[in-house]
């Protein structure tokens, strides 16, 4: 995945339907940058190889 | 700044050399006088102040003994809840809402010990951001030169206790909001354990990550409140089952504690005088070699996603409904990271118990890990950008990239202050083992009774 290469302007006219969020387009240009910022850093994040059974880390007590 | 430390406070109370009233006054003074100009106050308690000093003031009369911090003055953070006070969190959103009908948990600890509240301190919104350039409260100055960030999320106490007007003060950390406002205005702060302390009572940023903590001019004060915050409180389901283990009757222990500079990701991401900082205390601590954490730049970024998801989901509702009440400096992050793949978020609660399980062996061959706690010092209030390791970087984002990765573990740190070559404030990351504040402060505790830190020395 190459973060530059995602489609963010069709990637966020569907969050904005699925998630019911009114936008203007000043803002769709804003959120495209912080998606791209915020995809850079996942990419690495993504590829880097979990052990098969890792599991997450919250916390969950009853 | 106040000259008066806690035990200062301590003895002048007990030989009746001032009143906790006078100490009242002249607090609520000094913050008449500074805060115009730093804008760190956004609410000031001051019939709470007065009427807390009389029950002080009563008890000296009365020849009853009095509690750890009788008569200390102090602020929190807008986030806390403080009875009759509107929970701001740093938001014009929240400025419509009741008052608080309680006193969030640490408050009730510190009435509990006698310390005196002031009055509600300026934060970014939300606590998201590293910078308080709050929009609709206005910037927090630095007091050491007021065209600069006073660093955030918790600005305005670090700014408040740096200039004088409150001995010390509450913050929360995240990602690093003890500890880069603590690095740029140059006084202490402590992140305790993730889970160490209650945080009821609170608004919530990012539940996986949040911490509170006190910031000082002093480690003995940073050691006594720390002290008096400790606490079990069944409503926090976050908080760990621990007894209190009191830390400032420990900071004088001799024993050699064996420290090591964190190299790699915190000895790129940071310009000379982090890095002659961070030297200055290697080699008071006598920590000769360097170490890496393992992947710490893929905890950074998982840090940042998971903020990102979990903040941004905790303000969706809002941001369908009243968007045009948001901080403009983060509106659209937040949104984004309401938006982002449900894939990236588990990625990184699955990393972080990685990384934790890589990382812990660490303290089998060291008690202590040194780092910088902010790329640089304060930049310049309005800037966007900062110039660190060849690249550009948004302030707002990254001016706490070096505490990420610390807080994502939920690590104990105690923030240093330095002096740069050119006078400005920056600070050292002392990093311990989980539950092992004691050590933090021990470290600290040395640094200061060597005079390379400019706080108060109580020996």
């Amino acid at each position: 995945m190459i973060s530059t290469d995602i489609d963010w302007p069709a990637y966020i006219q569907l969050m904005q339907q699925l998630l019911n969020v009114p936008l203007d387009d000043a803002r769709r240009k804003e959120l495209e940058i912080q998606l791209t910022r915020m995809a850079a850093l996942a990419e690495p994040l993504m590829d880097f190889p979990l052990p098969q059974r890792q599991e997450v880390a919250g916390i969950y007590k009853l | 700044m106040s000259p008066l430390s806690i035990r200062d406070i301590q003895q002048g109370l007990a030989q009746g050399t001032f009143s906790a009233r006078e100490l009242a006054q002249l607090t609520l003074a000094k913050i008449e006088q500074t805060n115009p100009e730093i804008n760190a106050f956004t609410e000031v308690t001051s019939q709470r102040l007065l009427h807390e000093a009389e029950a002080i003031d009563q008890r000296r009369s009365l020849g009853e003994p009095l509690p750890a911090l009788a008569g200390v003055p102090y602020a929190v953070k807008n986030l806390f809840d403080i009875q009759g006070v509107t929970t701001l969190a740093g938001a014009e959103l929240f400025s419509s809402q009741p008052p608080a009908s309680s006193d969030a948990f640490a408050i009730k600890q510190l009435s509990a010990a006698g310390a005196m509240l002031s009055g509600a301190l300026n934060m970014d919104a939300y606590a998201y951001g590293f910078t308080t350039e709050n929009s609709y409260y206005g910037a927090t100055r630095n007091p050491h030169d007021h065209s600069r960030i006073a660093g955030g999320s918790s600005g305005g106490s670090a700014a408040a206790v740096a200039a004088g007007m409150v001995n010390f003060s509450l913050g929360t950390d995240t990602n690093g909001s003890i500890r880069v406002p603590a690095s740029l205005c140059g006084v202490l702060g402590l992140k305790p354990t993730f889970g160490r302390l209650s945080r009821s009572g609170s608004q919530p940023f990012v539940a996986s990550l949040d911490h509170i903590g006190p910031f000082a001019r002093n480690v003995d004060d940073l050691a006594r409140v720390y002290d008096a915050l400790q606490g079990t409180d069944a409503s926090d389901h976050f908080q760990s089952v621990r007894s209190v283990e009191t830390v400032s009757d420990k900071l004088e222990r001799d024993g050699s504690l064996r420290c090591a500079v964190l190299g790699g990701f915190f000895d790129s991401w940071c310009d000379t005088d982090a890095k002659a900082a961070v030297a200055q205390v290697a080699q008071a601590l006598e920590a000769p070699e360097s170490i890496s954490l393992p992947e710490a730049e893929l905890a950074r970024s998982a840090a940042f996603l998971l903020s990102a998801a979990e903040g941004g989901n905790h303000y969706l509702p809002a941001l369908r409904e009243h968007a045009e009440r948001f901080e403009l400096n983060s509106r659209e992050r937040l949104l984004a990271g309401a938006m982002t793949p449900s894939a990236w978020y588990t990625q990184a609660q699955r990393f972080r118990a990685w990384f934790r399980d890589k990382t812990l062996p660490l303290f089998e061959h060291y008690d202590l890990l040194i780092a910088p706690a902010t790329p640089c010092s304060a930049t310049l209030i309005g800037q966007q950008t900062m110039h660190i390791n060849g690249m550009d970087l948004p302030v707002k984002a990254s001016m706490g990239m070096l505490t990420q990765p610390i807080s994502f573990l939920g690590l104990p740190v105690v923030t240093v202050p330095l002096m740069t070559a050119k006078g400005c404030p920056i600070g050292v990351q002392l990093i311990a083992a989980p539950w092992r504040e004691d050590i933090c402060l021990r470290a600290a505790h040395r640094l200061e009774i060597q005079g390379m830190l400019p706080g108060k020395t109580t020996r």
